[in-house]
């Protein structure tokens, strides 16, 4: 197994498409960026009164799931799409180790970039806010559990994103899986009645992320319910995945 | 050792490969032939463990590929040398594929040397010619330095060089003891690289022999003609040859003899020379002697039909 964490951890820092899709989440940067810009402008005219900035964590948070889950569904789905994955299965003694190994390497990179990626956009939006009083700062104690939390949360979405490409065996294909389990429920949310819309808006990761880290009036869900949504999420799909290498033929 | 049992595949309604048995034992190199889609990767395929046989069973060395205890070192495997992902050097993809069996790096920069490319080891392999990526293909098979080689279509897209080489260093592997197994669908290329063929059509057995017996059989016949063909007829077979009389047989009205042409015979087993030699040295005159040799490419159309 170490073996195959070695040969997947150098495959993934081998092609360019891993380093284009980490620098590409530095687009949630610039979004939270442009966001607490124009929440301090509104402060700055109207005053006290406008939703806080707060760590500013929340105001891209849609996007880095989303990217660190294509960064998953690359992992394998360039080797489904070359035909590389035959030769790959050769090397090992059962396939559910290619998957295994691959999701250990994604969600290793996904979680400390994605960490990273968070405690960037907070220094971002700190910075953005300068001297207002709508920012938060590292001493308050949510601040410091939502950053591994976003961390957490960068590596399910790889993970994720992982299983759907293993699944479908495609790169288009699970792309589109991937954008609609991430996204869709946030959009559907808003038509359901309650408690239903609740419930999904809670499911969204994004939300988990939060919920995760205790953040209030984030959602349906403490803490400890939410590492177990996302354990049975991670675990679902992971299953799912090594069904579909070990049963299918390659 | 590879052994296929009684394999069989089928894919929906389609019969890919059919009650298919045969051996493919060490120090010898086997020629695996078959048309396009005859069932050979899906065989190769099987063997490896990529696809669940329908029903029967292959072995490597005894026991399913599954159950091997470190593939790598036991069997080696080109599939496809065109499915590899471009992005990555030469090094860095056969880097990951030995770090996946535990193979030293010396040993990759062994096999890039082996196969020709430690001078473009750093080199994307988008930018290969297909040449270089088959060559790519053979060192990821050697990787692990196995006992077993299977290789799909290792020739294609090789220059006449590459094909040399590769068949010097088959042939070396197989005198290693190693078991060396190699499709084609070029029966002359297969009949200068292999030991034994085993050749299949549409997914079923056609042939399991040697290559110098199959050559045997497909290596031509001598046609003579003779007004005294019952007396050289008797002379040749005294020789060693089996005579049979001439195609004109059964259709009598197109082989209508010229008066004084004699009757025609083919000869197996007898060069032109000898059996020239022979008629002068029994006084029978010869009117016609020719050598009629069908391509191995015609024998091999022949078999698979």
């Amino acid at each position: 197994m170490i073996d195959a964490v070695a040969s997947e951890w150098l495959k993934l820092r081998s092609l360019r498409s891993t380093y284009h899709v980490l620098a590409s989440t530095l687009s949630a940067l610039a979004l939270t960026g442009f966001a607490a810009f124009s929440i301090s402008k509104y402060f700055d005219t109207k005053g006290p009164g406008t939703e806080p900035v707060g760590t500013g964590l929340a105001l891209g948070a849609d996007i880095p799931p989303v990217l660190f889950g294509v960064l998953g569904v690359l992992a394998i789905s360039g080797e489904y799409g070359t035909g590389m994955i035959r030769l790959t299965l050769t090397t090992v003694r059962r396939p559910w180790i290619v998957v295994a190994a691959k999701a250990v390497v994604v969600a290793a990179v996904a979680a400390i970039a994605g960490q990273l990626l968070a405690f960037a956009t907070y220094l971002t939006a700190q910075a953005v806010v300068g001297g207002r009083p709508i920012g938060a700062s590292l001493s308050e104690p949510a601040v410091l559990t939502q950053i591994p939390a976003a961390g957490v949360c960068c590596a399910v979405a790889a993970v994720t994103g992982l299983s759907l490409a293993t699944i479908l065996r495609s790169t288009p294909g699970a792309l589109v899986a991937l954008v609609a389990l991430l996204l869709v429920p946030a959009g559907v949310e808003r038509f359901l009645p309650a408690p239903w819309n609740d419930l999904v808006a809670s499911l969204t990761l994004s939300s988990l992320a939060e919920q995760l880290a205790g953040v209030p009036g984030s959602g349906a869900f403490g803490p400890s319910t939410a590492v177990a949504v996302l354990a049975v999420h991670v675990t679902l799909l992971l299953l799912a995945a090594i069904l579909a290498i070990t049963k299918r033929d390659a | 050792m590879i052994q296929v049992i009684e394999l069989t595949k089928t894919y929906g309604a389609t019969r890919a490969v059919s009650h298919l048995t045969f051996d493919v034992v060490p120090g010898q190199v086997t020629g695996f032939l078959g048309h396009n889609g005859a069932g050979k990767s899906t065989t190769m395929r099987m063997v490896l463990g990529l696809h669940a046989p329908t029903s029967g069973t292959a072995l490597i060395n005894g026991v399913r590929r599954r159950d091997l205890r470190d593939p790598m070192r036991e069997v080696g495997a080109m599939l496809d040398a065109a499915e590899v992902q471009g992005g990555r050097s030469a090094l860095a993809h056969l880097q990951a594929l030995a770090y996946a069996g535990g193979i030293p790096r010396r040993r990759v920069v062994q096999v890039l040397e082996e196969v020709g490319l430690a001078g473009a080891a750093r080199r994307r392999i988008a930018g290969f010619s297909q040449g270089m990526r088959q060559r790519l293909g053979i060192a990821a098979a050697l990787l692990g330095d196995p006992g077993v080689l299977i290789l799909d279509e290792p020739v294609n897209g090789l220059d006449p060089d590459g094909i040399r080489w590769l068949r010097t260093l088959l042939r070396s592997l197989a005198a290693e003891g190693r078991t060396v197994l190699l499709s084609s669908h070029l029966m002359t290329e297969m009949s200068l690289t292999a030991d034994r063929l085993v050749i299949i059509g549409r997914g079923r057995l056609i042939e399991d022999t040697t290559t110098a017996a199959l050559l045997a059989r497909f290596q031509g016949e001598v046609l003579v003609r003779s007004p005294h063909a019952d007396h050289l007829a008797a002379a040749l077979e005294a020789a060693g040859a089996t005579v049979r009389r001439a195609p004109g047989e059964g259709t009598p009205a197109a082989s209508a003899p010229v008066p004084g042409a004699g009757g025609e015979l083919l000869v197996t087993g007898l060069s032109a020379a000898a059996t020239g030699d022979i008629a002068l040295a029994n006084g029978c005159a010869v009117h016609e002697l020719a050598t009629r040799r069908p391509s191995l490419e015609e024998a091999f159309m022949e078999t698979t039909r």
